[in-house]
Parts: C-alpha cells; structure tokens; sequence
C-alpha cells in the first residue's frame, strides 16, 4: 500500500484539567480515510482527543497537526463533529440548521446550499422533515440532521462522539446505518467514539483503545476485539461484550 | 368665594399645555429607551469577551451606573458634556443619561438571557467553523433575546416612570409643566391629577404591549 496523507499527526500531546492528566504524552496518527475506533473506559479521554481536534480544547503540551497545519483554527472547517446530545440549532428549521455555515462560512450561494442541504437531508432520510423544528423529531431524527449538517461543510475528517449513546436502542440502527454508509463511500476520514463493539468491528480500519490518557494498544479489530495483548483491553472489551 | 375643589374648566384649560410636556416626556423614552437596549446589548456581550480586560471593564462600568443615583448622573452629564465641547439639548442630554443608566440594568437582564444559552450551542457552532460575531448573529442572541423581552418591556415601563428626573435638568416634560401651571395658578390638584392621570394611561397602554409581546412569544 503506498503511503496514504497523514491527515491527523498528535505527538506527546498533553492535557490537564486543573492536576488531572486527562491526556498523557498521547501520540496518534491518522492518515487520510482510515475509519478510526476509539474505545476505552468512561474517563480515559476519548472525548477530549475529539474536543482538541475540533479546538474546543486547547493543549497543555505537545503536538497536533492537521494536515500538516498546526494552527488548528485555519483548518476547523474540514474537520466536522457530531456530539452525543446532537448540539442543534432548536430556533432553526431543519433545514437551516444544515444550510448556515455553508451560506455564511462558506459563503455558498443561498440556493444552491438549499440545494445541497435538500440532497443530504435525502440521504439521511430526513427530506420530507427539512420544515420541522429539531424539537419535532425523534432523537434518531435529531442525530441524522446533525450529521446532515456537519457533511455540508465538506469536511474530510469527521469526529463522531458517542453519537448513539443519548438515543432509545430501537433508534440507534437509523443513525449507525447513516454511518455506515458515509464510511462506504470511501473518501472520508472517520474518528469514532463508540461503545458498540460489532460496529467497530464492522466499519473500523483500526481500534484503539485508550487508558487513562494513553493508547494502551491498536491495531485491526479482529486482533483488538478477538486477541488483545492487554489484560485491560481484554476486560474492557468482555465487560461490553456482556452487558 | 365658593371654589370648587376640583375645576374642570381649569383642567381643560391647561390640558393641552400638559400634552404638550408629555409629548417631550414620550420623546425622552423613546429616545433613553433606543440607548437602553441598544447599548445594554452591547454591554452584555462585552462582557463576555474573550479580552479579559474588556469584559472586566465593561463590568466595572456597569457595576459603577448602577450604584450611583440617576440624578447624580444626569447632573453630570449636563454639567460636564458642554465644558469638553459636546453641546446637546436639555432632552438629548436627559434622554442619554437616561438611556446609559438603563442600558446598566438591561445588559444584565441581557446576560441572563446569555448565559441560558448552553454550552453546547457555542461548540456546535465552533464545530461548524462559525466566528465569534456569526456565532452571536446565528446562534446566541437568537435564542438569548426572546426570554427576557418581557423582563426589557418591564424596565421600559420603569424607565418612563423616572423621566421626572429630567426636569432637574431643565427638561420641559409633562411633570415640569405641571410644577410651572401650578405655581401660576396656585391650583396644583387639576395638573398633578392631570399628570397622574397620563402617566397611569401609558404605562397601562405600555404594560399591555409587554403583556401581549410576553404571549406572542410563548406561542412561537
Ligand atoms: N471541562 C472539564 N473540566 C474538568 N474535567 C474535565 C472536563 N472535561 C473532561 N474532564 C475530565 O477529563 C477526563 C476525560 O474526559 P473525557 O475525554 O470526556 O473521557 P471519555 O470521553 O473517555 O469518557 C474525565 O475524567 C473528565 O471528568
Ligand atoms: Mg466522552
């Protein structure tokens, strides 16, 4: 394989939250279109690793690139987010809440964003709702307009933080099987924070699992999932495994 | 000799002179309040910018409006504004004075409004690649704005209220007409009635406007 853009470079990355190291002399490296799970026990710092890239977090040491830029504000708009509590815009209709920063970051022409938001919508499955406001719909419904309106942005890296985990169990299929499908179209570099071992084992590229900061291992699913090296890995997967 | 308590010839005879000060008592709110929410707007987003030094000084300001009286501040103005060159009017200065103090008070109410907007709305927009001004435009004031334009109204109505003050500053308003027709006449039951009369008319009118703007926006 010839060596792929390495899209997200983190070295030595340090982050403290008064004198708790959430992030401890982290390294990671992403290169471009690899579907990345992370994983790991509530605390180990996944979130904050997403947060720092979308410079909602600022380091305390170290190194992040993005595309080799380091000043990460002047790339914030090829990175898009999708949060757990889907963070929509509740004063705006669906549909604006897809078409604003494309028309005012992006200064896309109105209509044209209003094309393209109808398109996504459509993907998503959402078109016929683009009038609703995100109070009217389900927490399914609200997460896929989410990711709706991060793709308007045309990203190419996508962060997803525990994006299922606020929904009902019989709403969260709806919004791994938009997912899924963003991942088959290849072109996309995907974080994501999730608990559910059977869809990262089905779209990741790549596991890592996180501890208290630092990446304990990574590697393929099948070796994470199937035969870690760590006896916490091991105990992290069982215990999801059985719950 | 038998004068009636109350003479309504009188009061008709003075009405329109006392009309006359309330259309200068309606002008100084109308003006105050323009300056009120306006400025109390920009004070509550100064606030919260990310200079420290700019939010700690739009704080010290605001904290110093609304400790020190109106009168002292109307005083000020009046007496100080010519002397560094800016020369207004009695109404415009009283109506500026009236407008900062108030823009003291509603930048708090502002700031509530604010800081009801979560956390999450602000990343959501970062996450967008929204600036800071998009940020407040799209997003925050949208959603801080609405609530407390009951909690603004009830400052208007308690701002018309002190627009007395401003006779101090040798505004013509509807209680200085008042105080001029009685000491005239030496008859100050029909114009202070007169007075009572008007400012009870408009803040009733005033309160109602908040009212029905306090139901429209729990429709929407
Ligand atoms: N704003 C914050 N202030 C203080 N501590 C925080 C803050 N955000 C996160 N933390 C702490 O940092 C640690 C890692 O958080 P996080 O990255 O959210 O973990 P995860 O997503 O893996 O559950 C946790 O112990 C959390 O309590
Ligand atoms: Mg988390």
């Amino acid at each position: 394989m010839p060596d792929r853009e390495l899209l997200i470079r983190m070295r030595g990355v340090v982050k403290r939250f008064g004198d708790h190291t959430v992030l401890d002399q982290l390294d990671l490296d992403v290169p471009a279109n690899e579907k990345l799970a992370l994983i790991g026990p509530s605390g180990s710092g996944k979130s904050t690793i997403l947060r720092v890239l979308m410079t909602l977090e600022a380091i305390d040491a170290g190194i992040v690139e993005i595309q080799g830029e380091r000043d990460l504000a002047k790339v914030r708009s090829h990175v898009g987010m999708v949060f757990q509590q889907f963070n929509l815009f509740p004063h705006m209709t669906v549909l604006r809440n897809v078409t604003e920063a494309p028309i005012h970051v992006l200064k896309e022409d109105a209509a044209q964003a209003r094309a393209r938001a109808m398109d996504l919508l459509r993907m998503v499955g959402l078109e016929d709702r683009a009038e609703a406001r995100p109070a009217q719909l389900s927490g399914g419904q609200q997460q896929r307009v989410a990711i709706a309106r991060a793709l308007a942005m045309r990203p190419r890296i996508m962060l997803f933080d525990e994006v299922t985990s606020a929904l009902d169990p019989e709403l969260v299929g709806e919004v791994l099987g938009v997912m899924r499908r963003l991942a088959s179209e290849g072109n996309m570099t995907m974080l994501i924070v999730t608990h559910q071992m059977d869809f990262a084992r089905e779209i990741a590229d790549r596991i890592v699992f996180l501890h208290e900061g630092r990446i304990l291992e990574h590697g393929p699913p099948s070796r994470i999932l199937d035969a870690p090296e760590h006896e916490r890995t091991r105990r992290f997967v069982k215990a999801l495994r059985d719950r | 000799m038998d004068e009636p308590v109350f003479d309504w010839s009188y009061t008709w005879e003075i009405a329109p002179r006392l009309l006359d000060g309330l259309v200068v008592t309606v002008q100084a709110t109308v003006l105050a309040t323009v300056i009120a929410t306006l400025l109390g707007l920009v004070l509550a987003i100064g606030r919260r910018s990310r200079q420290r030094i700019v939010a700690w000084f739009v704080a010290v300001v605001v904290e110093f409006i609304r400790s020190t009286p109106l009168l002292v501040q109307l005083y000020f103005l009046f007496f100080v504004l010519p002397s560094v060159g800016v020369v207004l009017s009695p109404l415009q200065t009283g109506a500026i004075g009236l407008g900062v103090h108030y823009a003291a008070y509603m930048s708090e109410v502002y700031r509530a409004g604010i800081e009801s907007v979560p956390r999450q709305q602000w990343e959501g927009a970062v996450a967008l690649g929204f600036s800071r001004r998009r940020t407040w435009l799209s997003i925050v004031l949208p959603q801080a704005i609405p609530p407390v334009i009951p909690a603004l109204g009830n400052y208007v109505v308690a701002l018309f209220k002190e627009t007395p003050l401003l006779s101090a500053i040798t505004v013509v308003e509807l209680m200085q007409v008042a105080q001029i027709e009685g000491s005239r006449s030496f008859r100050y039951l029909e114009a202070f009635t007169l007075v009572g009369v008007m400012f009870l008319a408009l803040s009733t009118i005033s309160a109602a406007g908040v009212r029905i703007l306090e139901l429209r926006l729990a429709r929407s």
